[in-house]
């Protein structure tokens, strides 16, 4: 049975074959007992017939032996049983008289001893025969009776013209009834498989007709049959499993859309501005300056769409930076940062405890440079006027080190902390372009930390309300 | 006419206003803000708001519905970055005029402006025509009789403004208040000295007087002078 053949074909195949098998064995076994019992009736009607008949043969004077077939007996083995043949043998295997036509085989001694019976056929019609040692005293004694105390042998064979006809009856009968019975049984097959599988049929149904737009669909377990329920339950998960992140790309593809929108908006206005107004050498350049700036944004944005458009699954790379090389990335953020702190009227402190030869961690310039300072700029960006950063780089234990950005702002709104690090949540909700944010930052870092194996999170400030963010990272020696 | 624009994105409001002013009929102000926005549209003469609608402050819904229940007319465009079929019925079941979806092209963005103004002028002909004059409002240039003058900007959106409400009195307010952005100083001068500009222009070789004044009231743009017209 192939792989492909279905789960009915299957079901339908193995009842039939398992139904042939045991009504084969039962109509074999019936018939064969049946043929027995009638035979051995046969034989055993056969015999006394044959003892019978032992009284009909007489010795003459002469010793010779004679078979008499009075009225009585005529009728009683011939003219009722024509069909009947018989032959007698004196002791030394002469033919005395016969209605046999056929020379008996030598073989036939054996049945002798066994007693058995034999079929044999002539002119097409078969016989049952035994050969028959008498021990019948016979009539009209004479001196010197040669077959006295002798034994004659008789064979005796009747026709099984009407056994052969009852036992072929049998055989008809049980191979009528066997097939009709397999036959109703292999319908009675398919339907009860087809009514069987109806639950999985139907659910092959609903499971085909579900798309895209309708995942909310669920299966009611409660009306499967019990042995289905978990794999109802099960689908059932998985439906709302993929609902779940078909909805997660969806609303992401929405917001990515929206969020391109409105600078690509910002970039077609901005030359079709250009072209209305009549050429101007100085003006233009500007333009293009404005536009390149524009361009770059939507770069930007785009590229940080990729990274956060990932599945969050760890990098295949290993990745390590020695404890110096991280230091010195934040050395560089922080650099590139504290102009932008400092108009704010802020400063950016750091504080390093993770020193020593040998400390590796698990994460990679690029990762390090891009998490911090998406960390730092938010916490320029919310912080407010004044906001002291303060970047902290030490061993937590002996298997992760943390590097942990705080400020002294006003801290993150409760009402913004549940999605903080989800895409496009912002910290202005009105999505001001003043002061920049992608609403992408902190959904990067925290992918970025993922991959690595660490962690981003938010804690609640130390003794004050300002944000602050723990990266944890993999300590690798 | 005067149009007000609210949209946080400094670069793309200052891109619409440069667009929109390219046309002479058009002054522009921009907000950035919600608050800012809804202030100046219940606040100030404008003939046309370009509204965005997720502003900081007060989102652009609010600021429609507060121009609406204010009992302003006048078209509002909401030109958004949101742009599923839902938000457009929302926009416009809200009480807006028109609604564009970022990015938009800047060629749709004039014209549906134009429309709007025409439309609620109700003077859906782009070409305005007082007794022999006509104004094409899609090429910006005046035609008198057989000659053709092209104005001078401001000239020429004193003369379509006086033409939208011809046969109407309009006051020196009115002008000044719909033909400068807010970063103008008013001197009302100013109106008389390009009124007689424009006098000058349409009424060479002895053609009647168009544009007439009402002392203490104001300027008529009429083929009949005030007083003689039909009662």
């Amino acid at each position: 049975m192939s792989k492909r053949t279905s789960l009915s074909a299957r079901l339908i195949l193995l009842f039939v074959a398992a139904e042939l098998l045991l009504i084969g064995v039962f109509a074999t076994g019936s018939f064969l007992f049946s043929r027995r019992r009638l035979h051995k009736s046969f034989d055993t009607a056969l015999r006394a017939h044959a003892d019978a008949f032992s009284t009909l043969v007489r010795e003459g004077k002469d010793g010779t032996l004679t078979v008499t077939l009075t009225e009585d007996s005529t009728s009683r083995f011939v003219r009722k049983r024509h069909r009947d043949v018989f032959a007698v043998f004196a002791a030394d295997g002469a033919r005395v008289d016969s209605e046999l036509d056929v020379e008996p085989a030598p073989e036939w001694a054996t049945y002798v001893e066994k007693r058995q019976f034999r079929a044999f056929t002539i002119d097409g019609e078969r016989y049952r025969g035994i050969l028959y040692p008498s021990h019948a005293t016979l009539e009209g004694e004479a001196p010197g009776n040669k077959a006295k105390g002798s034994r004659i042998t008789i064979f005796y064979a009747g026709t099984t013209h009407d056994l052969d006809d009852d036992i072929e009856d049998i055989q008809e009968f049980m191979l009528i009834a066997g097939g009709t019975i397999i036959l109703l049984s292999t319908l009675a097959a398919f339907g009860i498989t087809k009514r069987v599988l109806k639950p999985l049929h139907d659910m092959t149904n609903v499971a085909g007709k579900i798309d895209a737009v309708s995942l909310n669909r669920r299966f009611v377990v409660k009306r499967l049959p019990s042995d289905l329920q978990p794999l109802g339950k099960s689908f059932n998960e998985l439906l709302a499993r993929l609902e779940g992140s078909f909805d997660r790309e969806r609303r992401f593809s929405a917001e990515a859309a929206h969020e391109l929108r409105t600078p690509v908006a910002v970039l077609k206005s901005g030359i079709q501005a250009a072209l209305i107004t009549p050429p101007d050498q100085v003006r233009d350049r500007e333009a293009l300056q404005e536009l390149l700036e524009d361009v770059e944004r939507i770069a930007t944005l785009c590229e940080s769409l990729l990274i956060v458009g990932k599945p969050s699954s760890s990098r295949a790379r290993d990745v390590q930076i020695s404890a110096q090389d991280i230091v010195e990335v934040v050395m560089r953020v922080v650099d590139s940062l504290s102009p932008s702190a400092e108009r704010v009227g802020g400063s950016i402190r750091v504080h390093t405890e993770l020193d020593g030869d040998g400390v590796v961690l698990r994460t990679d310039e690029d990762s390090a440079s891009r998490i911090l300072t998406n960390l730092v700029e938010n916490a320029i960006r919310y912080g407010g006027d004044g906001v002291e950063v303060s970047i902290t780089l030490r061993a937590s234990d002996e298997f992760e080190a943390e590097l942990i950005v705080e400020d002294n702002g006003p801290g993150i709104p409760p009402e913004l902390e549940q999605r903080l690090f989800e895409r496009f949540a912002r910290g202005d909700e009105s999505r001001t372009r003043a002061t920049g944010g992608t609403g992408l930052g902190l959904a990067i870092s925290r992918a970025l930390a993922l991959a690595d194996g660490g962690r981003l999170v938010h804690e609640k400030a130390n003794g004050g309300d300002g944000a602050r963010f723990v990266w944890r990272i993999v300590l690798l020696a | 006419m005067r149009i007000l624009i609210v949209e946080d994105e400094v670069r793309l409001a200052r891109n619409i206003k440069k667009g929109i002013e390219s046309i002479p009929s058009f002054v522009v102000d921009v907000c950035h803000d919600g608050i800012d926005g809804q202030h100046q549209a219940i606040t100030s003469s404008y003939d046309l708001v370009i509204l965005d609608l997720m502003l900081p402050g007060v989102d652009g819904l609010t600021i429609l519905q507060s121009i609406r229940a204010k009992g302003l007319t006048l078209p509002v465009l909401i030109l958004t970055a949101r742009n599923t079929k839902e938000d457009v019925i929302r926009g416009l079941d809200f009480g807006s005029d028109d609604y564009l979806g970022k990015p938009f092209d800047m060629g749709e963005l004039l014209a549906r402006v134009k429309a709007l103004i025409r439309r609620s002028h109700n003077r859906p002909d782009p070409k305005l025509r007082i007794a022999d004059m006509e104004i094409d409002t899609h090429r910006h240039i005046v035609r008198r009789g057989t000659r053709e003058h092209v104005l001078p900007a401001l000239e020429y959106r004193l003369l379509e403004y006086l033409a939208y409400r011809a046969n109407e009195v309009v006051s020196k307010t009115d002008l000044l208040e719909h033909l400068y952005d807010y970063n103008w100083e008013k001197f009302s001068n100013v109106i008389e000295v390009y009124v007689s500009a424009l006098r000058r222009k349409l009424e060479m070789d002895g053609a009647p007087r168009l544009i007439h004044t009402l002392r203490g009231q104001g300027y008529i743009l009429s083929q009949n002078p005030p007083g003689e017209s039909d009662p």
